[in-house]
């Protein structure tokens, strides 16, 4: 019997981002036009494995899937036990260029998921110029809070399992089995407080209603992709940030959740090949 | 005949009690529930993961650690075989304003998956 090893392979890297020695885990796969994958709030680069083993994908892009400082196999920085950990805009916008810079990636596609398809509108408005096309998958210029994310990080309920239980309902009831466990698994091995801390970035510092102004699509051209299903970032949010936005292209997608790349990959490549296809035809 | 509301939400005691996986991750919750499905109030009472009672009578002012009040759509769709977007979760239902969760929010909390997978319990249950 030959055991099956995929083409993913895992590194680390040392990064400075604002001050911290960072010590980023990444995996990639493929040649070509670097593709930058990140991960939601509180899971990590696991997300994008599906991608990262595709070769329509990776004969064309080097994909690249990072997890965050705090997140996956990526430790904290140096004296996290001593505060709460709290993503903002900044420092988000920071950890991706640092890591893009230490790799040398030439203007690379990123696409990002949840608050990594949040970021990217900030990336397209503030450094467009640095990178290939934009691709926000489940991203939206603002969401309305609507619960209390406390219970996500308290000794009297279990972190992993809450935060699980919560996105559970995010995920579309077409989605295989196998898929909605391993992405809910993500969510139950992260860290405590990590899933509220990247909330923190998208709840409180990233309202990014009237301040995308100045984003050129014909230079960096921008794709919003969002499923059908996601009540977090609905479609409604993001076909009105793509109408705000000259030249930015949405989609819907049918039978897809709040997790695409990870929750039904097969679903989810009908909506990303085309746009795939675009950025490497351009 | 089709069932009524009412009655594929009493299927909730038999679904959950013949699961045992499902009452095991229960198994830290004894809790009352309060559960108004349209202007159909219900008393779930849980003990220990398993369903020990669904009363359709309960005294006035009767102490529930949750109350949970969901219109009649709103339980319909929930429990369609693949319900539509938004229709789908409890917490979509609470977003659109379908659906209400009021009381202790700890008891909610600790154990959410198992309180989702028993209240979308008659989904499994295909309509006659």
């Amino acid at each position: 019997m030959t055991a099956t090893i995929e083409p993913i392979v895992g590194r680390y890297v040392h990064v400075n981002i604002m001050g911290d020695a960072c010590r980023v885990y990444f995996e990639e796969c493929g040649q070509g036009i670097p593709l930058l994958c990140l991960h939601t709030a509180g899971s990590d680069g696991r997300q994008f494995r599906h991608l990262l083993c595709d070769e329509d994908v990776t004969s064309k892009f080097r994909v690249i899937a990072f997890d965050m400082p705090w997140h996956g196999k990526s430790y904290p920085p140096l004296g996290y036990q001593d505060k709460d950990y709290e993503l903002t805009t900044e420092r988000y916008v920071a950890t991706i260029r640092a890591f893009a810079a230490a790799l040398e990636l030439d203007r690379p596609v990123v696409m990002g998921c949840s608050i990594g398809g949040r970021i990217v509108l900030q990336l397209a408005h503030a450094h467009g110029e640095e990178f290939r096309a934009l691709i926000g998958l489940e991203g939206a210029d603002h969401q309305p809070p609507w619960y209390d994310t406390s219970w996500l990080n308290r000794p009297d309920v279990h972190g992993g399992e809450v935060c699980a239980a919560l996105v559970s309902g995010l995920i579309a009831p077409q989605s295989p089995d196998e898929y909605r466990h391993e992405t809910l698994w993500q969510y139950k091995q992260s860290g405590p407080g990590i899933f509220r801390g990247d909330l923190y970035f998208y709840r409180v510092d990233s309202d990014l209603r009237g301040k995308l102004d100045g984003i050129d699509t014909r230079r960096t051209p921008l794709f919003l992709l969002t499923g059908e299903y996601d009540f977090s970032c609905s479609p409604e949010d993001t076909l009105r940030t793509a109408r705000s936005i000259p030249g930015a292209q949405a989609v819907v997608m049918k039978e897809l959740g709040h997790f695409p790349m990870s929750e039904n990959p097969r679903q989810f490549k009908k909506y990303i090949t085309p746009v795939l296809q675009a950025i490497a035809q351009a | 005949m089709k069932e009524s509301l009412e009655e594929r939400f009493a299927s909730i005691e038999p679904l959950v009690n013949a699961n045992r996986r499902l009452v095991h991750r229960g198994r830290y919750l004894t809790a009352s529930i309060k559960v108004c499905v349209g202007d159909s109030p219900f008393m779930l009472e849980i003990r220990g993961g398993e369903i020990h009672g669904i009363h359709r009578q309960s005294p006035l002012f009767a102490s529930a650690d949750l109350v949970i009040q969901a219109t009649e759509e709103a339980w319909a769709a929930l429990w369609e075989p693949c319900p539509r977007p938004g229709w789908h979760d409890l917490f979509a239902l609470t977003k659109r304003g379908a659906m209400r969760i009021e009381g202790n929010s700890h008891v909610l909390f600790a154990h959410l998956q198992y309180l989702k997978d028993v209240l979308c319990a008659p989904r499994r249950r295909p309509a006659p």
